[in-house]
């Protein structure tokens, strides 16, 4: 046999030979015998290697001739074959996810299910569960993929996931290989375990109430850096080009319909977002050394979705009769799976491209293929071979036993380190760490919060940041907070505990918020409590009339109250100072007269976390609306 | 790595002569966007493959259009306020405004604008057990509609100058609230007027006191004091209030000034036992009669008997006076003609009572409805002889004046 | 000789030598030379190069092109600033400067009302492009009174149509945030229901408008993005109370339009509104007194604080409007707000409403 054109083995010439060729297994046969008649005498065929023969000390392999079982394809079959099919969907999930971002602002959300791929992903699901002990509303979606990764491998990293679409497509766009190479690149590299490592410590640390998956979780990742750099700078291009363009006296409106965030009326800006756009970039950029770089290496739901895929019952088939080693498989091969040898099941993304590349059709996704063949022994050049690998497949993951047991040792060891950090205790928590509405007590927020950043998402007025390491210490990092000098929290606005997948802000009306109605004996929900810096307000320090914060407080008594004095002023003058007093029972934390101050740089009415609803730790007064 | 042979041409060292013009224009060997053009080397697909592939297309749309559903469904709550909720508050909480602190120029500031004062109430009015809940309002007669809207044309008729405004609250059960109206009427006369006008029970028990009168209901007080007049009402039935009530009277009586009851008082209430509640005042147009003013007058315990009297300047006024009111009863009525001397008595034509007047000194004094002529005169002399006892400006009784005779002789 | 010198008169020597079989520069040969063509480019774009540079960094300031700032001046940003036009319509004879409608239909009474100031023929020609400002500044729902009643809003947008404006714009740039203020009180329903356009605030819908003569405001940001080819200009203002200049009526309501810092007006809050008097000159204003917020304004926030009011004024003196809001509807018997007296004295109008033409007419 000789290889293709495109084979780049670079033997230019098979090991093997053909010999002759002939229709058929049977004729085959009789061809051989009459090989044997000259040869002298050959083996019969064994039951675990119908097509082998022995001759001589020459393993001979029958190979069948190529038949078609099927109809010829015509053009427009083989235009929809299954990875044409793989591209439309991930085509489709991408521009869901990029729909999803879109519409998620209060003028466009409507009902649509804007979470929906965080909900479905699993590994927010079940290690959510671990750490929380329940399946909170939506999250009960992911069995939708659970059930299929059960069944059929990691069909979610090539077919779904957005995050996974734009690697593959950047690496696809860069690529500039030569074959040889692309086939170099896609081999498995040991660096590979590092994600099981990885989901490994995640799971023992949700295990012990941290959930940390959301700082790599691909879902996670896309929706925190579109809300945090993807959007915004959109935006700005979109309406710093239709402003000018509307300057000019040209129609604009086109352009300005793809503004994310219509109506608000400051360009948004938030935390460290060149930290996770610079990490995007990198992560994108590496493709371009090894493709689906952190697919292949830091992903953990795909370490996830790796592991469930042990029992599949569907896998990627080699026929070793018609394989060659030709390895063109691999060219294209997205998981590194290794499908010219025994296949890694941990690893294999369903893509399909290797059954497009063998030029020998010895490729096929098959439903509970062989897991072993018998290993066939004979003799070749006088020295005794066994045919291949007996395996087929390789189900687990290639993590040796040491490995996962330090990394276990690790991930135990990580849970108190974290915790016993000051910023997420009672006694030493950050002023600044105010949460958005609805939000459980904060041991427990850090058990629900993805980070994924929905919430800061759909916040209309920009208040809630990803935060820092300020906030809430390692374990809060881009955990929503708010700051109130860049927005503040509209009164009659629930929208981001709609949009909160995993309930680190539990789903609230807008009647538990305020206290209405049937929660009117609970009274609102408060985020903290404003405090005066009397040394900075104009009425208290300065004799300059000002009384911007108490009107617009929002809630009604206003919790601003003023103390109307006149005074003779330094220059004479007689004036009217409201000054302004707190009313604590009142003050829901809402920030609009932090926002409003005018004294810019370091407001004279500033809200802190303490007097927030949502824990006993951080309340403020004893006798409080909450009888 | 791969060893490439048909690579081993191009990896060896290569010495040629390059023209210029493949100096200046090196090839480009460095792509940016992948070029391959990319073919499947299958040449086998199965039926069963296009099939799923169909299937997957139809989730796909189904998936589309389960996103367009949903969206089609949003939670109204988060879009448009609730407008149930607008009016569904708990417990209203009222709102104590401070009131704003005027500049003082120093140097102006009396001991007094220093210390809260609670001019004119006295300062027992914040006892043990009673707070003042807001420093005392004021109004004169340009603003009184503001507090009592409806009433202050009935306060004005009987001289309002001022009202001072207050309201306690008790510490032990924050409810109980007791409002202080404390009105200036300008005159004791105005005072009783109008606490007597406001007394709508015959049968009220109203007190005297040194200086006006008192009447006490189960939630509420009414005093005048001189000219002061004061009502406090209290919120609630409440014993509490009624002690504060009561321990109030005592302390308006002795903080306010007050000139003493009027003699028409002592007359009517201390020497005829007439409930004070039945003696009324009448500016002017007493009994209809355009002439009559500053009459007082009261109803009889017993009966509709009723005396009324007025204080002139002179014996001749009252004279005059006196002479009035018989031509205006003879209009009414028809002459009695054997009365007592220098009484004037006159039987109703309506309603068969006998009405009398005469001058006694420098008052006019007389009776009306009267069931019989005896009662009449005995009335005329008890009234006169209490004139007597309080004596003062009362003149001996005059036989100069006597009733005209002759005069509404026959009757209409 | 010691090795020392030896060493030394060696290095000498060979130092001699290297001089002397020094080579000069090989002299060029007639094909070492550029030619001519190639002589005369790199020549030529030198001599560009220099001279263009040479030009740009050296010329005086005001020659063309030049880049030279003696003073820095020139580097400061350079903020291109704009001026409304006066939107204001010469009155009709006849016409009334206040229109007060009572009653509880609200077309009826607008109509009555723009009907005593002249009727809406005679402000809007066909064609126009009208813009309409109402307060949206609050999240409040219209029940509370803290915004403009839509359905008042909903019934002039479908009178201008009906006289002939092309298109009507509604536009504010409210304190809270702007879609949830304009959709919770109830203000984008009304105006996509009557077929006007919705123009929120974004980054660069402001630019700087300068109004000369102006106390505070001379150069400030502005929300011009609406306003660019419109023709008319309305007001539609809540009657509310206001806690630091005693009420919020027409004149107030274009503080909204009002960028940039705007929060530090209430240092001088009196003299700003006498500003926002002289800044916009509408074509009429309507002050919607079909709810009254009597206290705890401007937010408001309780039902017991709004009581019906069940008039609205039309008026072409926005000064005169407010001072008939001031003590006939919201019944106050103090004197003036200060502002009113300000924007008297700076011949912006005149709040003595009594002594000026009037209609007032029960309706429906």
């Amino acid at each position: 046999m000789s290889c293709g054109e495109n084979c780049g083995c670079g033997h230019g010439g098979g090991a093997a030979k053909k010999v002759a060729s002939a229709g058929g297994a049977d004729a085959a046969f009789d061809l051989l015998s009459r090989l044997k008649s000259e040869a002298g005498s050959i083996a019969a065929p064994t039951a675990g290697a119908p097509n082998v023969y022995h001759a001589k000390g020459v393993i001979y392999f029958a190979k069948e001739p190529k038949v078609s079982h099927g109809v010829k394809a015509p053009g427009w079959m083989r235009g929809m074959r299954i990875t044409k099919i793989r591209i439309v969907s991930q085509t489709f999930f991408f521009a869901l996810f990029l729909f999803f971002i879109f519409v998620t602002w209060f003028s466009k959300l409507k009902g649509y299910p804007v979470s929906m791929f965080l909900e479905v992903d699993p590994l927010v699901g079940v290690v959510t569960a671990i750490s929380t002990h329940t399946v909170y509303r939506h999250l009960v979606w992911s069995v939708v993929l659970l059930a299929p990764t059960l069944l059929l491998g990691r069909w979610f990293c090539n077919w779904m996931c957005p995050y996974g679409t734009l690697h593959q497509f950047i690496g696809w766009l860069f690529n500039t290989r030569r074959n040889i190479d692309k086939v170099a690149i896609n081999r498995y590299r040991p660096l590979f375990q590092l994600k099981y490592i990885l989901l490994i410590m995640f799971a023992l640390l949700a295990l012990f109430g941290a959930l940390q998956i959301g700082l790599l979780d691909p879902i996670c990742i896309m929706y925190r850096t579109f809300t945090t750099t993807v959007a915004p700078a959109s935006d700005l291009a979109v309406d710093r080009t239709s402003g000018a363009l509307a300057n000019h006296g040209l129609n604009a409106d086109w352009l300005h319909a793809l503004t994310f965030k219509p109506g608000a009326p400051e360009q948004r800006v938030f935390y460290a977002a060149w930290f996770v756009g610079l990490a995007i970039l990198f992560l994108v950029g590496m493709n371009l050394v090894i493709p689906r770089f952190f697919c292949r290496v830091l992903c953990p739901l795909g370490a996830f979705l790796g592991v469930l895929s042990r029992f599949a019952l569907w896998r990627i088939d080699r026929d070793v009769t018609r394989c060659t080693d030709c390895n063109l498989c691999m060219s294209h091969c997205e998981g590194a799976s290794d499908p010219q040898a025994a296949l890694r099941k941990s690893e294999c993304f369903v893509c399909f491209n290797c059954i497009d590349d063998c030029p020998e059709d010895a490729l096929s996704f098959r439903f509970m293929p062989v897991k072993k063949h018998k290993p066939v022994e004979g003799k070749l050049f006088g020295k005794p071979v066994i045919s291949k690998l007996p395996d087929t497949e390789r189900p687990w993951p290639a993590l040796t036993r040491r490995r996962l047991l330090l990394t276990a040792v690790t991930g135990v060891l990580a849970y108190p380190f974290l915790r016993l950090s000051a910023a997420v205790n009672p006694r030493a928590f950050d002023r600044k760490a105010i949460r958005p509405p609805g939000s459980v007590a904060e041991n427990e927020f850090l058990e629900r919060c993805i980070k994924c950043d929905q919430c800061i998402n759909v916040c209309p007025t920009n208040v809630l940041q990803p935060a820092t390491f300020m906030q809430a210490g390692l374990e809060g990092l881009w955990t929503p907070v708010m700051d109130m000098r860049i927005g503040f929290c509209q009164l009659n606005c629930t929208l981001c505990s709609e949009v909160c997948p995993t309930g680190a802000i539990q789903k609230i009306s807008t009647e538990k918020k305020l206290g209405l109605g049937q929660f009117a004996a609970d009274g609102p929900i408060s985020l903290g409590t404003a405090f005066f810096n009397r040394g900075r307000c104009l009425p208290w320090a300065m004799e300059t009339p000002c009384v911007v914060c108490e009107e617009v407080c929002p809630v009604s008594p206003k919790a601003i109250g003023t103390y109307d004095e006149q005074i003779k002023r330094w220059d004479g003058t007689i004036v009217t100072l409201n000054k302004p007093y707190m009313r604590p029972e009142l003050c829901i934390g809402c920030g609009l007269c932090e926002h409003e101050c005018p004294v810019a740089d370091d407001k004279a009415v500033y809200v802190t976390s303490v007097g927030e609803t949502r824990s006993k730790d951080r309340s403020l007064l004893l006798r409080s609306r909450r009888t | 790595m791969w060893y490439t042979a048909h690579n081993r041409s191009q990896s060896r060292l290569a010495i040629v002569m390059r023209t210029d013009a493949e100096i200046e224009t090196p090839p480009n060997v460095e792509p940016v966007f992948n070029t391959f053009r990319r073919k499947p080397l299958r040449s086998f697909y199965s039926p069963r493959e296009f099939q799923i592939g169909l299937v997957i297309l139809a989730v796909l749309v189904a998936v589309a259009a389960w996103v367009a559903r949903r969206g089609a469904h949003p939670d109204p709550n988060l879009f448009a306020v609730n407008e149930k909720l607008l009016s569904a508050k708990g417990k209203d909480i009222a709102v104590y405004k401070r009131p704003v602190q005027p500049w003082i120029e120093p140097g102006n500031e009396t001991v007094a604008s220093k210390t809260p004062s609670f001019d004119p109430f006295p300062d027992a009015v914040a006892s043990v057990g009673w707070r003042v809940t807001a420093p005392p309002q004021m109004f004169d007669e340009s603003n009184l509609y503001i507090k009592i809207d409806g009433r202050e044309s009935f306060y004005k008729s009987y001289g309002f100058k001022k009202l001072h405004f207050l309201t306690l609250a008790s510490t032990e059960k924050p409810d109980l609230t007791i409002d202080i109206e404390l009105f200036d009427l300008g005159e004791i006369a105005n005072a009783l007027g109008a606490m007597t006008a406001e007394i709508s029970s015959p049968d009220a028990e109203v007190a005297p006191t040194q200086a006006g009168l008192w009447y006490a209901t189960r939630n509420s007080g009414f005093l005048s004091h001189g000219r002061y007049y004061a009502r406090m009402i209290g919120s609630d039935d409440n014993e509490l209030i009624r002690q504060k009530i009561a321990s109030l009277k005592d302390a308006f009586v002795a903080a306010l000034s007050g000139e003493k009851l009027p003699w028409v008082y002592a007359v009517f209430v201390g020497g005829l036992q007439i409930s004070p509640a039945r003696i009324q005042y009448q500016r002017e147009n007493a009994f209809s009669f355009g002439f009559a003013n500053d009459f007082y007058s009261a109803t009889m315990p017993k009966g509709d008997t009723e005396v009324f009297l007025s204080r002139r300047a002179s014996a001749d006024e009252a004279e005059q006076l006196t002479n009035k009111f018989a031509d205006g009863l003879a209009e009414l009525g028809k002459r009695v003609p054997d009365a007592l001397a220098g009484v004037a008595l006159f039987k109703n034509n309506y309603v068969d009572t006998i009405d009398g007047v005469r001058a006694y000194g420098a008052y006019v004094i007389g009776v009306r409805l009267a069931p019989s002529v005896e009662e009449a005169i005995r009335r005329l002399n008890e009234l006169a002889a209490q004139l007597d006892k309080v004596g003062g400006a009362a003149n001996n009784p005059s036989s100069q004046s006597s009733p005209r005779a002759g005069e509404g002789q026959g009757g209409m | 000789m010691s090795d020392d010198a030896k060493q030394r008169e060696e290095q000498q020597l060979k130092a001699q030598a290297r001089r002397e079989n020094a080579l000069a520069p090989r002299e060029r040969r007639p094909e070492d030379w550029p030619s001519r063509r190639e002589f005369i480019k790199r020549v030529g774009a030198a001599a560009l190069l220099a001279g263009g540079a040479g030009y740009l960094w050296l010329a005086p300031e005001d020659w063309p092109l030049s880049l030279r700032d003696n003073t820095g001046e020139r580097g400061k940003p350079q903020q291109p600033v704009f001026r409304l036009k006066k939107y204001r319509v010469d009155p009709a004879s006849g016409a009334k400067v206040l229109g007060v409608a009572r009653g509880n239909n609200y077309e009826q009474m607008l109509r009555m009302a723009i009907g005593a100031l002249g009727g809406l023929e005679h402000f809007i020609r066909k064609g126009d492009v009208v813009l309409i400002k109402p307060n949206v500044a609050f999240d409040r729902a219209p029940k509370l009174g803290a915004t403009t009643n839509p359905e008042v809003l909903g019934v002039l947008i479908k009178l201008l149509h009906e006289a002939g404006a092309s298109e009507v714009r509604v536009a504010d740039n409210p304190i809270e945030s702007p879609e949830n203020c304009f959709a919770k009180s109830g203000i984008a329903d009304a105006a996509a229901r009557s077929g006007a356009s919705l123009y929120l605030p974004s980054p660069t819908s402001f630019e700087t408008l300068e109004v000369p003569g102006a106390k505070l405001i001379a150069r400030w940001p502005f929300f011009a993005r609406p306003f660019r080819g419109v023709d008319k200009v309305i007001g539609v203002a809540p009657i509310k109370d206001h806690n630091l200049c005693h009420a919020s009526m027409c004149t107030k309501n274009w503080y909204g339009l009002l960028g940039g810092r705007r929060n530090q007006f209430h240092q001088d809050i009196h003299n700003i509104v006498a500003d926002l008097a002289l800044m916009m000159s509408p074509t009429f204003v309507i002050l919607d007194a079909s709810r009254i917020l009597m206290k705890n304004g401007p937010t408001g926030g309780d039902l017991s604080d709004v009581v019906p009011g069940h008039t609205l004024v039309a008026a072409t003196d926005q000064i005169a409007a407010d001072a008939f809001g001031y003590s006939e509807l919201l019944g106050r018997k103090s004197d003036l707000p200060q502002y009113l007296y300000n924007a008297r004295d700076r011949g912006l109008g005149n709040p003595d409403w009594r002594n000026m033409s009037m209609k007032e007419e029960q309706v429906g």
